[in-house]
């Protein structure tokens, strides 16, 4: 599986809480799974065309929150723990409200009122595999 | 004859200097089990325009100085080798959205390849400084020492040992230079990282194909040197080699030189203008998370 990462460099958003939010998203949702070695951060700098801090920043701050572990030669490890927390783990509350914020600014973008976004979220909820078709 | 030169000439500037064409990008493309959008062929065409550009200016510049300095024909060959290998170091990142893999720490390309371009040059800068040392000690006090080579390779002197050890230091480290840079260098603009990554792998192979080729190349003009080792005095001022080692090594020299050539060629070709036939895969799923962050 191929995990993506994407900076907007315009976005008010600094640079490394970007990075850091969505790699704690990927580790939350699976797509890394626990042990994962992530990219060195001078690789990952210069492929997103970014200073060294940033992503050091961000790998600082993942490392903070139990997120990643990080050792020598090993480099920066997706930490095992993290996957076995449960909904009640805040972490996991506030990727949920991020998608839910992203979510309800498409819906806006769309016309949708709050009823029909509920309406469509139920919808996608009991049935997953159902791909939003926006009404 | 002065057609033939400049339809040669052509032939050669054109893959170096310009992308290739779209439906052999698309090919490229899905022989590397990717999937062909528009945004993604734009991607690609753009950085291919770039090394092209890239690759056209250096030839130019390089052309341009090597006219002028009247050097032999054998440095405008090195030369086209090392504007593939500059033009595959071009910046191609760029735009607002900077994306990046964070799964899989793909290296390059096969790095037994650039052992070939490193011992090549060793043995070429290591070989140049042999026989200038042995040219030099056999020329005792004569002046301006110069021998012959056959089937038009370059006559050698102290002079040619010494371009042709230093011209192949020099391409080792631009070379060396360009595969760090390569690997290192932002996303392409536009391009998915799987995307980038195959442009990174065209990059690294043109670089290193053309230093292989540049290096064959150097060592191919050495060879007539080889005649150094068989120099023994005739009479006060006379200096005589052996014939037949010299022609040996001038025929040696002009095979090593189109060995040189033919690398060259797989560097700018290979994979994208000559590359393998259409060939399906399945794509890997891609995760991509929204921007923005808390």
């Amino acid at each position: 599986m191929v995990v993506e990462l994407e900076v907007d460099v315009t976005s008010p958003t600094p640079h490394y809480e970007q990075i850091r939010g969505q790699i704690e998203r990927f580790v939350l949702t699976g797509a890394l799974e626990p042990g994962m070695r992530l990219p060195p951060i001078r690789q990952l700098a210069s492929h997103l065309g970014l200073s060294n801090g940033v992503v050091a920043r961000a790998y600082h701050e993942l490392e903070r929150e139990g997120v990643v572990t990080t050792g020598g030669k090993r480099g920066t490890i997706v930490a095992p723990i993290i996957a076995r927390s449960g909904a009640d783990d805040p972490r996991r509350g506030r990727v949920l409200a991020d998608a839910a914020a992203q979510y309800a600014s498409v819906a806006h973008a769309l016309g949708f009122d709050l009823e029909k976004a509920v309406l469509a979220l139920r919808g996608a909820m009991s049935v997953p595999a159902t791909p939003f078709a926006g009404s | 004859m002065v057609v033939i030169v400049v339809m040669v000439l052509v032939l050669a500037a054109v893959p170096l200097a310009s992308a290739p064409p779209t439906s052999r990008m698309v090919a490229w493309l899905t022989a590397g089990g990717q999937e062909v959008s528009e945004p993604t062929l734009v991607a690609v065409r753009a950085a291919g325009q770039r090394i092209g550009a890239v690759s056209g200016v250096v030839a130019a510049v390089l052309a341009v100085v090597l006219f002028v300095a009247d050097v032999d024909f054998y440095l405008a060959l090195v030369g086209y080798a090392l504007a593939a290998v500059v033009g595959a170091a071009a910046p191609l990142g760029g735009g607002p959205r900077r994306r990046a893999e964070l799964t899989t720490a793909r290296r390059s390309g096969p790095a037994r390849l650039v052992g070939l371009g490193v011992g090549l040059a060793a043995v070429t800068s290591g070989s140049a400084l042999a026989l200038g040392v042995q040219l030099a000690r056999a020329s005792g006090d004569r002046y301006g020492v110069v021998l012959t080579s056959s089937f038009g390779m370059p006559s050698v002197d102290l002079r040619h040992l010494v371009i042709v050890g230093s011209v192949s230091g020099g391409v080792l480290v631009v070379s060396l230079l360009a595969l760090v840079f390569v690997g290192r260098r932002q996303t392409a603009a536009g391009a998915a990282p799987a995307t980038d990554v195959m442009i990174r792998r065209w990059c690294a192979h043109r670089v290193q194909w053309g230093l292989v080729g540049a290096q064959l190349m150097l060592i191919g003009a050495l060879a007539p040197a080889v005649q150094v080792l068989s120099l023994r005095s005739e009479g006060s001022y006379g200096l005589v080699g052996d014939q037949g080692l010299a022609a040996a090594g001038s025929a040696v020299g002009v095979a090593l030189l189109a060995a040189g050539v033919v690398a060259a060629a797989v560097a700018v070709l290979v994979p994208v203008w000559v590359g393998p036939r259409h060939r399906m895969r399945l794509t890997a799923p891609r995760v991509v998370a929204g921007v923005g962050g808390r």
